[in-house]
């Protein structure tokens, strides 16, 4: 018998656990996050609502007899197990403290009380692919969801390899929800079409709206922003990143009350235009609970210097245009502005800013955890100048054009460092003489031991290399290596780059993103097959020699979950091999390959529950299938697909 | 201008693919695309090979580089809409580049230049077939550029200017060799404070025009943001910089009056070379393609 009130919620559910008979089960411990306000950013929110949504309820031989998709809720089970029986009520108040997507699929899986507890007690969904379930078939899954995460097009259309009107339009869930969800609070959308239309509706038909995020979205305009800055009176989070979008100008700005004051959360860094910055400047002072604020390049430094003297609490801050040329003054002032802010643990934007200016801004970098210099090409001394006064740097994204020496900076200077990401400044001058090479990750590798995040943009690298750098750092999780010509060897030995990535796979067991480039064989994808056991994403561009490399990678990647191939000679032998891998998995994307329409038939005949979709290009071969992508799905075939993507049936 | 043929497109149309690819879009000349050319710079100035599109006869939709056709405006063409089926990336920073740049094996690619934006069509073909030049040419220029590649997010990303290094080296450091200077058909701003801030101050200058600029005799081709510079002395004293270490003569004391001069030429969009300086600064901008400084 258990009090709980006199003692704390989480002891009893770990008590719960124990006398369970299910408790082994339960293998994922607990995540810490206790709080669902503040917003978890996409990367971290792995999915795993996607199997208890759509893998049917298992049998699993415990007592009572437990019938698949049992969905009606607040029924009191069965149990001869005394200690599972809880009160619906206390069961739900428990379970409702859990946020891991992977934990609450779980205890779903655990008893039909479980599950129809768990799922009265989520408030937050994520779908990774919208097409792999409907908007209905969510409400009646979760019935009291009240924040969205809502994914759509494939990782590629990022690098327009996907039609503009391919599909992902969220006006369909949003009138679901808006019968369903009322009281829907925050919506975070990747890669979906959103039109201003739709923006519309949502801020006019959910009354409790707070939060917003667009991240890679496209088909609105600055118009439908204004919509929601004007009827969204509770909105805490307006996130808009990296859209492509219709920038009309910045009067949408303007559209908050003037006695709006809850916005937690403001990112316009990438619209274009001006927006006015009297206006920003009472907004932000009226906001006192701003954390976030992310401005656009239109905002001078003097607005800034005034932005952050107003708001000194910030946590995470985007500067805007950072080369002005500023008097001493100036400079002084703006020096003194960084100094208020003490909170400040993520600074990025900075675009173009000379070493002048960005001198700044270190009185602010003590407590700097994510540093984004990616709008900016420093040279490696001026990068050198401000990584010493940021000691806790944790992640540092960067152009190439701070070279070798940079990276060499990075590595005495940042032994915190767990995530580095070089972009190439401009990534079609094959002139470029300060671009980074393989001495500069290996110099990053060996400075920062705590390594396991890395993204690299290059024009050279050796197999030696990679070894060194896996050897310095075994713990990556995600290594993403961009070589960049296609189909380049190992620039010393001219061999290609297999035993690179081999040893990536073999010393980093916890690998679960690989992104691979150069030269490559199918030994790579042999080593990839045999030792990534938990690789959970790979990409893969102009590698591979025959159809028995995509073998490899199907028959061993036990945890494989998103596949994206381009450019490599995998045929229907390759796609068909992952037969029974593919509703385990995400997605599978494979464009320019050389599979046929012949080979997507028998891949939709022999799995039904896959859509396999081909994205035809003009005046190609009708046979062949130039762009394939096939992904699970309990929605049945796509009704809005447009001509020129067909949903291959068996016929 | 020297213009050679890279590929022979009959063997285009026949769909060969390469080994690690496949999916040869059909070639349609007729389709208003505009060919990528190689240049190849030849020493003796021969400027009179006729290039691949001038073979075939100019329709209202095709680009054409001869002095005797009515198109003259390589931003004229329009491809039909119905055309370009794909929507193709070009790496463009704020307002489009007018080259692209990828030197690859074997992935030419088709140019449709339509008023709004950049896009390409990727044609593969077999490698060993197509012609395509082996040998390293150091000033190769015009490459190929595929679809979507590098994995860059076209938005948002680091849209870094040449020009900036330019702009703050102007600021920091002294002219190196004499250069004979263009005549002086500019806008007359002052030579000095003016253009060091016109160009300190970019914030935010949206419309980018890179061109490429090879000195001769060097083989490292660099390229500039014109779109920063107002005139034809800013223009000069950037380039100086920037070739600055190959302007100097073995006795790296005097860079003052001795030493060589030089010459400005550009590329138009007819594809004639002229020397930089005989029109205004703004005419010339609209139809510089690019830069070659020559020893005079």
């Amino acid at each position: 018998h258990l009090f709980i009130h006199s003692i704390s919620i989480f002891q009893a559910v770990l008590i719960i656990l124990h006398l369970s008979p299910f408790g082994s089960l339960l293998f994922s411990p607990f995540s810490s996050h206790l709080s669902s306000s503040s917003p978890i950013p996409h990367r971290e929110r792995e999915s795993f609502d996607s199997e208890s949504l759509l893998s049917p309820f298992p049998q699993i031989s415990s007592s009572g007899g437990i019938s698949a998709m049992d969905r009606s809720p607040k029924r009191r089970s069965i149990s001869p197990d005394d200690a599972t029986r809880f009160p619906d009520e206390v069961l739900e108040r428990v379970l409702a403290l859990l946020d891991s997507p992977k934990d609450r699929s779980a205890v779903s899986l655990v008893c039909r009380d479980w599950y129809s507890a768990e799922s009265w007690s989520r408030r937050h969904v994520f779908i990774g692919n919208c097409y792999s379930v409907s908007p209905e078939i969510v409400a009646r899954r979760f019935p009291r969801i009240r924040s969205v995460t809502l994914k759509g097009k494939p990782r590629f259309s990022d690098f327009n390899l996907v039609p503009d009107n391919w599909g992902a339009d969220v006006h369909s869930w949003l009138l679901v929800f808006a019968s369903e969800y009322p009281f829907l609070e925050e919506l975070r959308l990747k890669r979906m079409r959103v039109t201003d239309e739709s923006l519309e509706f949502l801020a006019l038909n959910f009354p409790n709206f707070r939060a917003l995020s667009l991240l890679s979205c496209d088909g609105f305009s600055t118009g439908g922003l204004a919509s929601v800055a004007t009827h969204c009176k509770n909105l805490t989070e307006l996130d808009i990143q990296e859209n492509g979008i219709d920038d009309f100008g910045g009067e949408w700005l303007s559209c908050f009350p003037d006695n709006f004051n809850t916005l937690e959360v403001l990112n316009f860094s990438h619209l274009n235009t001006d927006v006015n910055p009297d206006v920003l400047e009472r907004l932000v002072s009226r906001c006192r609970s701003l954390k976030v604020l992310k401005v656009n390049r239109s905002i001078s430094l003097d607005c800034l210097q005034r932005l952050l003297v107003s708001a000194p609490q910030l946590t995470e801050l985007g500067a805007g245009s950072f080369s002005q040329e500023l008097t001493p003054r100036q400079h002084a002032d703006l020096e003194h502005a960084f100094g208020l802010c003490k909170n400040l643990s993520v600074l990025t934007g900075l675009w173009e800013a000379t070493a002048m200016n960005l001198s700044a801004v270190y009185p602010a970098c003590s407590r700097l955890s994510f540093l984004n210099l990616s709008y900016t090409a420093l040279q490696s001394q001026e990068l050198a100048s401000l990584l010493p006064h940021c000691p806790c740097l944790r992640r540092l994204w960067v152009l190439d054009s701070v070279g070798d020496k940079g990276l060499e900076a990075v590595g005495a200077n940042c032994p915190s460092l767990e995530e580095i990401r070089v972009f190439p400044a401009d990534p079609f001058d094959e002139d470029m003489i300060n671009a980074v090479t393989e001495s500069g990750i290996v110099a990053v590798s060996q400075g920062c031991p705590k390594l396991h995040y890395i993204l690299y943009f290059c024009r050279q690298m050796t197999n030696a290399a990679v070894a060194t750098v896996v050897r310095n750092c075994p713990d990556f999780t995600h290594f993403r290596l961009c070589i960049m010509n296609p189909g380049q060897p190992d620039h010393t030995t001219n061999q290609p780059m297999d035993e690179a990535f081999g040893s990536v796979v073999k010393t980093c067991k916890k690998l679960q993103r690989l992104s691979v480039s150069g030269l490559l064989t199918d030994l790579t994808f042999k080593y990839i097959g045999k030792y990534a056991k938990n690789m959970e994403t790979l990409s893969v561009a102009f590698a591979g020699s025959s159809d028995l490399g995509m073998q490899y990678v199907m028959e061993g990647c036990s945890k494989l979950r998103k596949l994206e191939i381009r450019d490599c000679p995998f045929g229907n032998a390759a796609l068909l091999s992952g037969l029974e891998k593919y509703e385990s998995m995400r997605s599978l994307w494979m464009s320019a390959c050389n599979v046929t329409m012949n080979g997507c038939r028998v891949l939709a005949r022999e799995m039904p529950r896959l859509n396999v979709e081909v994205m035809k290009e003009e005046g190609s071969d009708d046979c062949k299938a130039d762009k394939v992508y096939v992904y699970r799905t309990v929605a049945g075939p796509r009704r809005d697909a447009p001509p020129s993507v067909l949903t291959v049936s068996s016929l | 201008v020297i213009i050679n043929v890279v590929f022979c497109p009959m063997e285009l149309q026949l769909g060969l693919s390469l080994p690690t690819a496949v999916t040869a879009a059909p070639f349609d000349l007729n389709g208003g695309a505009e060919l990528q050319r190689k240049h190849y710079y030849d020493n003796n100035n021969n400027a009179n090979k006729r290039g691949f599109d001038l073979a075939f006869p100019c329709t209202t939709t095709t680009t054409c580089k001869t002095e005797s056709c009515d198109v003259d405006d390589a931003s004229d063409i329009r491809s039909s809409p119905e055309t370009i089926t794909l929507p193709l990336f070009v790496w463009s920073a704020n307002g489009g580049r007018e080259e692209n740049n990828l030197s690859h094996h074997g992935y030419i690619v088709e140019r449709c230049t339509t008023s709004t934006k950049n896009r390409d069509r990727i044609c593969r073909c077999d490698r060993s077939k197509c012609g395509r030049n082996e040998e390293k040419e150091d000033d190769d220029d015009d490459e190929l550029q595929i679809v979507g590649w590098p994995p860059i997010r076209p938005w948002g990303r680091n849209k870094f200017e040449e020009s900036n290094a330019i702009g703050r080296n102007i600021y920091e450091n002294t002219i190196g060799c004499g250069l004979e200077e263009a005549n002086n058909n500019y806008d007359g701003r002052d030579n000095n404070n003016n253009i060091t801030r016109s160009i300190m101050s970019i914030n935010g200058s949206r419309s980018s025009r890179f061109v490429k600029v090879k000195m001769e005799g060097v083989g490292i081709i660099r390229k500039i943001n014109l779109s920063i510079y107002h005139s034809y002395p800013a223009l000069i004293r950037s380039l100086l910089i920037l070739f600055s270490k190959h302007c100097q003569n073995s006795s790296s004391d005097d860079d003052e009056d001795s030493g060589k001069k030089y010459t400005l030429m550009y590329q138009n969009k007819a594809g004639d070379w002229l020397t930089a300086g005989d029109v205004p600064w703004q005419k010339f901008i609209r139809s510089v393609q690019r830069i070659e400084i020559l020893m005079r």
